[in-house]
């Protein structure tokens, strides 16, 4: 009886899952699948909704992967009321449907990202399980759309392009990387303003040019190249640059040096009464990759310190001034320190109470430059 | 009803049905249910919520060790009488099925969103009850072999956070340290204390072990265990998303495997999810044969195949029932009150009354 009853139960339960399996509804053909890698986020102008209640135009750039196609990537403009609304307006008038997990970045246009809220905007990016929190964003010069559309020499596509850059730019500068992952874990965990990277389109090429910060969801104003690197010091992006600079005795240049190496940064927080004391200690350590005056470093140790102190008190200037714009101007963590704080406090801290510390609190900045070796010459 | 020799299990069994009935799908959810009552102090939270079942797991070796050789039906007749008995074993007989059908739509609703999201809910349900209906006709001795089986292939998967971890975590966001008041801790062991949810299990499955003296051991290895992997996973969890983000995710324990590019498997999450689909099967399982079980006991059916036939259709319809995710949650927070309620009030009235009964008996034997 028994060995009847679990025969038939077996076959019942193959029975089921051999019927309901046969038609599976999620079964896909890679012919019919297109995969995005880019994406980019911008307001529809006029010329280019389909319907008068259109805000959002989001631009998506693809390989094409058919050998005998034209051309090897595609750029699709979709028109929409809400970012989301575009995916089955674009699977509609192209051949193959999209899948969003192989989106490697998403890009937005200078004016919404000024204009809107872009946690609010990429809401559908973070509610989609399928799209990975490793994706990287960026803020375009002008319009998102006009840079993914450009073609860029050497690379089958400019998706590819964009994603090496991002992927590898922490590599060889001190520039900020913002993964969708970082984005969030700023805004929710630490209360303090991502800062994004700004892609430019530079004649025919596409370059990194600085950064910009998402306070409230909302972008400022972008920053130079030179001070994204100070406010990379400042955040603790652990990168690895190049800075080249003056060495000076007494006020003199003496030499020029060019310097490549890691930061990281150690910050110590105080409270004295209601003031927050905060130290923020910057760290260097690399190697002199280049100098202009050939006296060797061994004959005159003094050289060496002289190199160390030139680009400590270089760094620590750059910090001071930006610190005091952080300050004085943006009013809100820039400097990504409210995890520090809210870490040394037990009071429970809103954003508003982490840009009102930041705006009150004493900020002093220590860098410490740690010169490793010479390079292949003494 | 004494139970049969051939239905027996070792210590080492009965410690991996254990951790199978508590460890399932609340793995994945509860660093987002810890940070929203204790914030950076969730972890704590998962200490405070082992709290009740330690009680219970006591209790229930206490009343286990107290009649040696009898089954979870036979002990409660004993106890309290052939009809009060059976209501209490009606009790869990429904909580069973309740845990089996919740926990079986929890995991449908993670396969719905990661890998199945076109294909119907019924047919999901189908296909993961018929599953568990096998391996749970298949008896106890199987059930302790395959949940120590995949157990071993749960180890494995715990490595696939560790990428993130060494990248982004960050200590500091599990600080400071006892910052809520005791109130909150208090909410929180009970919060905490769903996850736990299966433990009340033991009074089914203790009868069993060869050596009954093992049994409170046993059942603190498992405890201990399903403790500390749930630590890892909300600790893991904390330190690279933050508190405030934590909340944010429906799935935290999963998410988190998406934040690093990883060369060569590039979505690890859905490799996790493939290994966790055998994981997150087991509690329903475990519950879906106590149900079985009892059921078979209570009305001396010998077919187990047969009981577990019957209930198919019922569990089946229950996971179907609720019509989406949030009342899935809202469900799975009912079986967990449920399920701590059983777990300490059950042991704890049979405790009773077999005092009672035992004083009433002493003095009836003065008397004469």
């Amino acid at each position: 009886m028994k060995v009847i009853h679990r025969s038939i139960l077996l076959l019942i339960a193959v029975l089921i899952s051999v019927s309901l399996l046969s038609g599976c509804w999620d079964q896909r053909t890679l012919d019919e699948l297109g995969f995005p890698f880019l994406a980019g986020y911008d307001y529809a102008r006029e010329e280019e909704k389909e319907y008068p209640d259109d805000k959002y135009l989001i631009s998506v750039g693809a390989p094409v992967l058919y050998e005998e196609a034209e051309s090897k990537y595609h750029v699709e403009r979709t028109p929409g009321i809400m970012p989301s609304q575009t995916r089955s307006r674009r699977d509609a008038r192209f051949g193959e449907q999209y899948i969003l997990g192989q989106q490697q970045v998403a890009i937005f246009g200078n004016e919404i990202a000024g204009k809107e809220n872009l946690i609010i905007l990429m809401d559908s990016l973070y509610r989609n399980d399928k799209i990975k929190d490793s994706l990287y964003l960026a803020v375009a010069e002008g319009r998102a759309v006009d840079l993914i559309s450009m073609r860029v020499k050497h690379y089958p596509n400019t998706s590819v392009y964009i994603r090496m850059l991002l992927k590898t730019i922490k590599a060889n500068n001190f520039l900020p990387v913002c993964t969708l992952f970082m984005f969030n874990r700023d805004v929710f965990s630490n209360n303090t303003a991502p800062m994004l990277p700004c892609i430019i389109k530079k004649e025919e090429d596409i370059v990194l040019a600085g950064s910009c910060f998402i306070n409230d969801g909302k972008k400022t104003e972008n920053i130079g190249r030179m001070e994204t690197e100070t406010a990379v010091f400042l955040r603790g992006i652990e990168c690895r640059g190049v800075i080249s600079y003056d060495v000076k005795e007494d006020k003199k240049i003496i030499d020029q040096e060019t310097f490549s190496g890691k930061n990281s940064r150690k910050v110590k927080v105080k409270k004295e009464g209601k003031k927050f004391l905060i130290n923020i200690q910057i760290k260097l350590s690399g190697v002199i990759v280049e100098r202009k005056n050939s006296q060797s470093f061994k004959d005159n140790p003094d050289i060496l310190k002289l190199s160390q102190k030139s680009l400590e008190d270089l760094i620590k200037n750059r910090a001071l001034e930006f610190v005091k714009k952080v300050q004085e101007e943006y009013g809100f963590d820039a400097l990504n320190i409210a995890k520090e704080i809210k870490a040394h406090s037990r009071e429970r801290m809103d954003k508003k109470d982490i840009d009102r510390i930041i705006r009150e609190a004493e900020i002093n900045v220590d860098v410490n430059v740690n010169i490793e070796n010479t390079g292949g010459r003494i | 009803m004494k139970t049969e020799m051939n239905y027996t299990i070792t210590s080492k069994q009965l410690i991996f049905i254990l951790i199978g009935c508590m460890l399932g799908t609340g793995i994945i959810t509860l660093p987002r249910v810890t940070t929203e009552v204790l914030e950076q102090d969730a972890w704590l939270a998962v200490l405070f919520g082992a709290i009740i079942p330690f009680v219970s797991l006591w209790l229930t070796s206490r009343i286990i060790g107290k009649y040696p050789g009898l089954s979870f039906i036979a002990l409660t007749e004993r106890i309290a009488g052939k009809f009060f008995g059976r209501l209490l074993a009606a009790v869990f007989v429904i909580y069973s099925i309740l845990a089996a059908a919740v926990i079986l739509r929890l995991f449908t609703e993670v396969i719905t969103i990661y890998l199945l999201p076109k294909t119907p809910m019924l047919v999901k349900i189908l296909l993961g009850l018929g599953v568990s209906a096998y391996m749970a006709s298949s008896g106890i001795k199987v059930l302790g072999r395959l949940n120590e089986f995949l157990f071993y292939m749960l180890l494995p998967l715990l490595l696939f956070a560790l990428p993130a971890l060494f990248i982004y975590g960050d200590i500091r966001y599990l600080m400071p340290v006892l910052n809520h008041s005791i109130k909150e801790y208090s909410k929180s062991a009970i919060t905490t204390g769903y996850v736990y949810s299966g433990f009340e299990t033991l009074i089914v499955f203790g009868p069993y072990v060869i050596k009954k003296k093992e049994t409170f051991k046993a059942s603190i290895i498992a405890l201990s265990t399903t403790t500390f992997l749930y630590l890892y996973a909300v600790i893991t969890t904390m330190v690279v998303f933050g508190a405030g983000l934590t909340q944010k995710i429906t799935w935290p324990a999963l998410r988190i495997l998406s934040v690093v590019d990883i060369p060569v498997f590039e979505r690890i999450e859905f490799v996790f999810i493939l290994a966790w689909i055998g994981i997150s099967i087991k509690p329903v399982c475990n519950q879906y044969f106590c149900a079985g079980l009892i059921i078979k006991d209570a009305f001396g059916i010998k077919s187990l195949e047969a009981v577990m036939s019957v209930l198919f259709p019922i569990i089946a319809f229950i996971a179907w029932y609720p019509k989406n995710i949030y009342a899935t949650f809202r469900f799975s927070d009912f079986i967990g009150t449920y399920s701590l309620i059983l777990g300490t009030a059950m042991p704890l009235l049979l405790l009773g009354l077999s005092s009672i009964r035992k004083k009433g008996r002493v003095e009836d034997e003065g008397n004469s």
